[in-house]
């Protein structure tokens, strides 16, 4: 029964290692592989501090664990004795995380620049869309097919709201809005999170590996309707991207008597109720 | 602690932090409960009382009793009030054509000399079983000075009549029916066209236009001819009815109790009168 | 132990009390309703009970113009007792096959084939209900128990019409108190909880009047303009987009949307023809409670039955005439390409003394024409003066001409929603119809220049 203690001690770090060897193929840790190379590289950042954390957990519950058992092995009854501490023990175990913290956020440095220091930002990337969170949703501004996104609204800008199309295989800026409150840009799959602020326009990057569709949720408490403000983000093909801005378009100049031609059939199903097409 | 406290207390706890979600069915919201549908087999739910189909409503007595025209003059009681007008002379939008040359009169509360009240509505709810009167030519209702003419209009359901605007400004005729269809639209400078309702009401119905906020009118739609509108001196006359007994509804716009001024139960023997004068209570001043 | 204990007890108690607290949804009568003296009032609670149930016990009024996700059928052939042969067939688009065999407990109305004996049966809806036990698609076998559960004697025919009530409603229902309630309320009042925080106010469906429609004037909107509405939220106002709902669950919701606001236009209709005889303000010297009584009952034996009919024939035609073609605003002729000069004959027709649009518009277009300066009478109060000036709505709130700078388009920016804005104006508002007295010409010019005015200024520099 003495030995209760150091064995409890001692199981977590083997729980621990088994659990940290096992989770990134369990997918445990993240919401799917991250679908973004940069995502990609704030995963192996978050694993390299999953590696330092675990080393520092297993060694420090490996020696309580002996430390306990030496103590319960030891069947003289020794009066315990107290000590005021060892400022060399104390100076190392200052300076040892230190380091470690240190190295840590040098190290990061690199991924953070890319992520968010303009001058850093891939040279190609343009903005494709502004995206501005409004309580409780997502209203979105393409520029028109061919043209570049400009700062204010233009005549010819194409708006939809909570469907956020990009195209994958290269980098796309989104220039992040909000128009009354504090909100966040989330999309988990691609390891973004940038607050949309008041008053500021936010660029913020990312790079789709592949095709798919990605939940956008906010990421900040917004209000009563903070829950219902979800999204979705399409990672496409460039020519289903420029197709779906010429839809997009198509739908927004419908004047209702000239024929939509052949995007219409795939004007955005929200164009048209179920009932129509069904009655037509 | 006891053991029994740490009963009491461990399952209380656990209560709690479940957030008591103990039914099976959540469909979210707040609400936790579930739905049955049952089938409405039949379009009338209404159980008849076993009525006697007589009083009720507004319904005719027995016919009897010789035909004859209902008649009579409704008089306010008392000194009227003076109400200023609605925009006085050369201060209206639109000066060029509102209020040009006169005051734009308030005419919801209109005193004739000999205390007779303008612009009271008298109809029958429910057309006679075996009414003959035609129906009237439809009238006209005209938009001139910036004010609706006539103040008090009558209508038949579904019978189209003009409208026209007289004015060198831009109207619109907005209707505020209780049953019918609301109807907006704009009325260019000069211009005429045709409308209809497409209910029969129960009560006069306001028409305003939106560009002139002083602009109001009250029209009566029904299915039958039984109505009219009192004139500068508080007369009416209802066209022929058969003989018998009849709930007849003097209606004004300022009347206290949803503009209803009495339901006059009148049997009709030749021509008939019905001469009422009401007291400055009776109405909303 | 005894104080600490109690404590505890408490403790638990309260853990336990606090799980009553499940809200049982209800409808609520309106305002107007309880201005009738209390017969009348308790006559049209049990009508709206009798055609609308309550949102624990939905009723199916097959009258009304409502996808309740039915599927019908004819019978080829009556087995043995309770068994019959039909092969069902979804009539909506709730209603698919997949649903089929989940169709055990659904309500099934049977009815005689047309020109049969109908008038023999002396009803005019001489229709037999119901319900499922059991249906297999595979055989098209349908066994049917009484509405109680119990097995019955079924009278029927071959040929004889089969009605399945789906889940429809209860499905719209469910989704409309997790998505909608909480601003719109459970009755469709736009009185939800969370409502009085809210400017604008949330739709109040009961009138059945919806601003932003596809249908001509006086029209009700259609399940399309409304699916559209939900899919894509109004800008500018605190109704969210909805566009991630599945499309089956947003036609559900816009099925029970559609049913709210019939019922609350049959209560209407019903005060309406009520509250001038029944009113408790008519109560008084001259006619006392017993006399109003006595007259009530004799009205709702006599004439109260027929017109909650043809209150219920009216929803009928009126909620199904915005899915007619012919009731929508389609225009003749193609948009007049926005070009400066069709933008300058929009602004001059906006301008114009023909359409009056700066009366309410401002001559910037920025929302503060004059009419918003001017103090208007109360809302369904004539000749009582409003204490602040502006314009109002049928729901009597303050309504504000749209800002047209802000390039924000509540009802949809396309070229087609604001042409239908203009052509028959927007319902329960000022803003009224000016198809009759403009061409398409006109209106694609004035959509032109609207489109423009956020963009007015630039326009102007570069020229």
């Amino acid at each position: 029964m003495n030995k209760f203690w150091p064995l409890f001690f001692c199981f977590w770090p083997i729980v621990a290692v088994v659990a940290f060897w096992i989770s990134p193929a369990m997918n445990w840790w993240f919401p799917g592989m991250a679908m973004s190379p940069l995502g990609q590289q704030i995963d192996n950042l978050f694993y390299m501090i999953l590696v330092i954390v675990g080393l520092v957990f297993v060694g420090t519950h490996i020696g309580l664990g002996y430390v306990l058992f030496r103590g319960v092995a030891h069947e003289d009854e020794k009066k315990s004795w107290f000590s005021h501490g060892s400022h060399k023990l104390e100076v190392l175990w200052s300076v040892a995380p230190a380091g470690i913290l240190l190295f840590m956020s040098l190290y990061q440095l690199d991924v953070w620049m890319r992520y968010r220091v303009k001058s850093h930002f891939p040279d190609e990337v343009q903005p494709i869309a502004e995206v501005t969170a409004r309580q409780f949703e997502w209203r979105i501004r393409y520029p028109a097919p061919g043209k570049a996104l400009m700062p204010t609204p233009q005549p010819d800008d194409l708006y939809t709201v909570n469907d956020l199309h990009v195209p994958f295989g290269r980098p796309v800026m989104i220039r992040l809005r909000s128009m009354d409150v504090q909100h966040s840009f989330f999309v988990p799959e691609l390891r973004i999170k940038q607050d949309a602020v008041p008053g500021t326009v936010i660029p913020i990057w990312f790079e789709t590996v592949d095709e798919g569709d990605f939940d956008l949720t906010c990421a900040e408490l917004c209000g009563w309707g903070h829950y219902k403000m979800r999204g979705r983000v399409f990672a496409e093909r460039e020519s289903q991207f420029q197709h779906y801005l010429k839809t997009l378009q198509a739908e927004q100049d419908y004047d209702g008597v000239r024929e939509l031609g052949s995007t219409g059939a795939q004007i955005a199903e929200y164009s048209r109720g179920p009932h129509k097409q069904a009655g037509h | 602690m006891t053991r029994f406290t740490f009963a009491v207390l461990l399952p209380g706890i656990a209560l709690i932090a479940m957030g008591c979600d103990l039914n099976k069915v959540d469909p979210g919201g707040g609400i936790s409960s579930d739905s049955v549908v049952t089938i409405r087999n039949g379009s009338s739910a209404a159980t008849p009382a076993g009525g006697d189909g007589g009083g009720g409503g507004t319904a005719v007595a027995a016919a009897s009793g010789a035909p004859g025209k209902l008649i009579g003059t409704i008089k306010f009681a008392g000194t009227p009030p003076v109400l200023p007008p609605k925009a006085t002379k050369g201060n209206a939008k639109d000066p060029a054509v509102c209020a040009k040359d006169a005051d734009i009169p308030d005419e919801s509360l209109l005193v004739g000399a000999n205390g007779g009240l303008r612009h009271v509505f008298i109809y029958l709810d429910k057309a006679p079983g075996e009414g003959t009167a035609e129906l009237p030519p439809a009238g006209e209702f005209d938009q001139k000075a910036c004010i609706f003419t006539s103040h008090s209009f009558l209508a038949i359901a579904e019978v189209e009549f003009g409208v026209k605007n007289s004015d060198a400004v831009a109207h619109n005729v907005h209707t505020f029916p209780a049953l019918g269809a609301v109807q907006n639209f704009g009325m260019e400078p000069n211009s005429s066209t045709t409308m209809s309702f497409n209910k029969a009401e129960k009560a006069p119905m306001q028409i305003k236009c939106d560009i002139h906020p002083w602009m109001e009118a009250w029209a009566l739609v029904l299915e039958h001819p039984y109505m009219a509108a009192t004139d500068e001196n508080g007369n009416f006359e209802l066209p022929e009815l058969p003989g018998g007994t009849y709930n007849v509804r003097i209606w004004h716009e300022r009347g206290a109790k949803n503009g209803q001024l009495e339901r006059a139960k009148v049997t009709i023997n030749g021509e008939t009168r019905l001469d009422r004068e009401f007291p400055a209570g009776d109405f909303k001043l | 132990m005894k104080f600490s204990d109690t404590i505890v007890c408490a403790v638990a108690l309260l853990g336990i009390a606090g799980c009553s607290s499940n809200s049982v949804p209800q409808f609520e009568t309106s305002q107007d309703t309880g201005k009738l003296f209390q017969p009348a009032r308790d006559a049209v609670e049990s009508e709206l009970q009798a055609a609308f149930g309550t949102p624990e016990n939905l009723v199916v009024w097959p009258d009304l113009p409502v996808d309740f996700g039915s599927f019908g059928g004819s019978i080829e052939k009556v087995t043995t007792q309770g068994t019959l042969v039909v092969p069902l067939a979804g009539q909506s688009a709730l209603a698919t096959d997949e649903r089929l065999p989940e169709l055990s407990g659904a309500a099934v109305l049977v009815a005689p084939a047309a020109g049969g004996e109908k008038g023999a049966e002396g009803g005019e809806n001489a229709a037999a209900v119901y319900r499922v036990a059991h249906y297999d698609p595979e055989s098209k076998t349908l066994r049917v128990v009484d509405e109680n559960g119990k097995p019955t004697q079924v009278t029927a025919a071959e040929g004889d019409g089969v009605q399945v009530i789906g889940d429809g409603l209860q499905k719209g229902r469910n989704l409309y108190l997790k998505h909608c309630m909480h601003c719109h309320g459970v009755s469709g009042d736009g009185d939800g909880p969370t409502a009085p925080y809210l400017k604008p106010r949330p739709r109040d469906y009961r009138k059945g009047i919806f601003k932003f429609t596809s249908t001509k004037t006086g029209v009700r909107a259609s399940r399309d303009d409304l699916f559209r509405l939900v899919k894509l939220g109004v800008p500018g106002t605190y109704m969210p987009s909805f566009m991630l709902l599945p499309d089956d669950e947003v036609s559900a919701i816009v099925e029970y949307v559609r049913w709210l606001s019939m019922r609350g236009e049959l209560e209407s209709k019903l005060v309406v023809q009520l509250a001038l005889d029944f009113g408790s303000d008519q109560i008084g010297p001259k006619r006392t409670f017993a006399d109003m009584s006595t007259e009530f009952d004799a009205f709702r034996g006599s004439d109260l039955p027929d017109i909650v009919k043809s209150a219920g024939e009216e929803l009928g035609a009126d909620w199904s005439a915005p899915e007619d073609a012919e009731n929508l605003v389609i225009p003749k002729e193609e948009r007049v390409a926005s070009s400066l000069e069709s933008i300058a004959r929009g602004r001059k027709m906006f301008l114009s003394e023909k359409t009056k649009c700066y009366s309410c518009h401002g001559e910037t277009g920025a929302g503060n024409g004059a009419a918003t300066e001017e103090i208007n009478d109360l809302p369904g109060q004539p000749g009582v003066k409003a204490e602040v000036p502006g314009l109002f709505d049928a729901w009597g709130n303050i309504v504000k001409p749209r800002n047209l700078q802000r390039g924000l388009f509540r009802g949809g920016r396309r070229p087609i929603d604001i042409y239908r804005r203009i052509h028959s104006g927007i319902k329960g508002t000022p803003m009224q119809a000016f198809g009759n007295n403009l061409s398409d010409q006109d209106i694609w010019d004035l959509v032109n220049y609207v489109l423009n005015v956020p963009f007015e200024k630039k326009t102007q520099a570069s020229h």
